[in-house]
């Protein structure tokens, strides 16, 4: 019985990883399209193509609420601030305390 | 034998004050230099000094300039990825739009119903095309925005490395006027590293202040939004009352129901 702890260990830390591979950092995509951001791929289960007013209604609308949401998520932030240190790093040419 | 005990004793003494007081003699300052002076000490390394810290702020700079570059870089293709992805976006949902208007003109029958219909794509096309081009405005004003805070973002700190490369200058234009003029090296070191740290200081307030933009990021995407939210409210208020008008050409009855109903 004993030999078999340290088999289900390992097998225990390769199903972790291979859970943390498929679901956490490992699957992120670093520049989400706006697909992933927005609701249009639904659009036609939501709202079936039958040509009646309110399910055309719900079409275009569904349209304009995920062009809104995929456009207002949109933040240009983190790549405008990025290399920042930069110019901050420019001050640490000398160390005058050393002469 | 005595003299020789004396000399030895002496010898001795002599080897251990060398030993003793030679890490003095060569870190003292204002006779031969600090350690990191060598031997000619602050005035006679000024230059040295100089050229070294310059060499170093060069190759910040160059840094800074290539982080730039690479930012300006990832902005267009964020940009150029949001674009490309909208397009497409916006291409499918007139595709399914188009198929449910072709579904709707098949349910049309009448001639006030075919121009109820007409009526309506023309409506709601006209609304899409305000709201495209509302948010298409929102996009390029947003666009604006962020590319005028770099900009301004920018200046700030090329001024700020600007003044502070004119303070190191200056300070070492100083040490060197006091050197020539005999002033005490230790003084001339005193004042060197005073004017140094608070040119240092200065830059990273300076830096600081200019970096500090996340504020009036977060003001350009709120604004953005409330536009791009009232161009979506206006389209929802325009697409609703064509849905109730077009509705109300067909009848109490539903479209779908009207098929059957003869022309």
């Amino acid at each position: 019985m004993k030999f078999l702890i340290p088999i289900v260990i390992v097998a225990l830390i390769i199903l972790g990883a291979v859970a943390f591979w498929k679901f956490g950092m490992g699957g992120n995509n670093p520049l989400p399209q706006l697909t992933t951001q927005n609701p249009s791929s639904n659009i036609s289960k939501q709202a079936p193509v039958t040509g009646n007013p309110d399910d055309i209604g719900a079409t275009i609308n569904q349209a304009a609420q995920a062009e809104g949401n995929a456009i207002t998520s949109n933040d240009e932030s983190p790549v405008v601030n990025q290399n920042n240190s930069n110019a901050a790093a420019v001050g640490d040419s000398y160390n005058e305390s050393s002469f | 034998m005595k003299v020789l005990s004396k000399l030895k004793t002496s010898s001795l003494v002599v080897l251990l004050s060398v030993f003793l007081f030679s890490p003095v003699a060569v870190y003292a300052e204002g006779t031969t230099g600090s350690a990191a002076l060598g031997s000619k000490g602050i005035c006679g390394n000024l230059a040295n000094l100089q050229a070294n810290i310059n060499n170093s702020i060069g190759e910040r700079t160059t840094k800074l300039d290539s982080g730039r570059g690479t930012r300006e870089n990832d902005l267009t293709a964020k940009r150029n990825n949001v674009d490309k992805q909208l397009g497409i976006d916006r291409a499918k949902w007139a595709s399914e739009r188009q198929e449910q208007f072709t579904k709707l003109e098949a349910k049309a029958k009448t001639d006030s119903q075919k121009a109820a219909v007409a009526a309506f794509e023309a409506t709601i096309k006209a609304a899409i095309a305000t709201r495209e081009a509302a948010v298409d405005a929102a996009i390029a004003a947003y666009r604006a925005g962020v590319d005028s805070l770099i900009v301004t973002r920018q200046a700030a700190v090329n001024a700020a490395i600007a003044t502070f490369k004119s303070s190191v200058s200056a300070a070492f234009a100083k040490a060197q006027a006091d050197c020539s003029a005999g002033v005490d090296p230790k003084t001339v070191r005193i004042n060197l590293q005073t004017s140094l740290k608070a040119a240092r200081t200065q830059l990273k307030t300076d830096i600081q202040n200019a970096t500090n933009t996340q504020g009036q990021l977060q003001t350009l995407m709120n604004t953005r939004k409330t536009a791009i939210q009232n161009a979506l409210s206006a389209f929802k208020t325009t697409s609703q009352a064509a849905v109730a008008t077009l509705k109300a050409a067909f009848g109490k009855t539903s479209p779908s129901s009207t098929s059957s109903a003869k022309p």
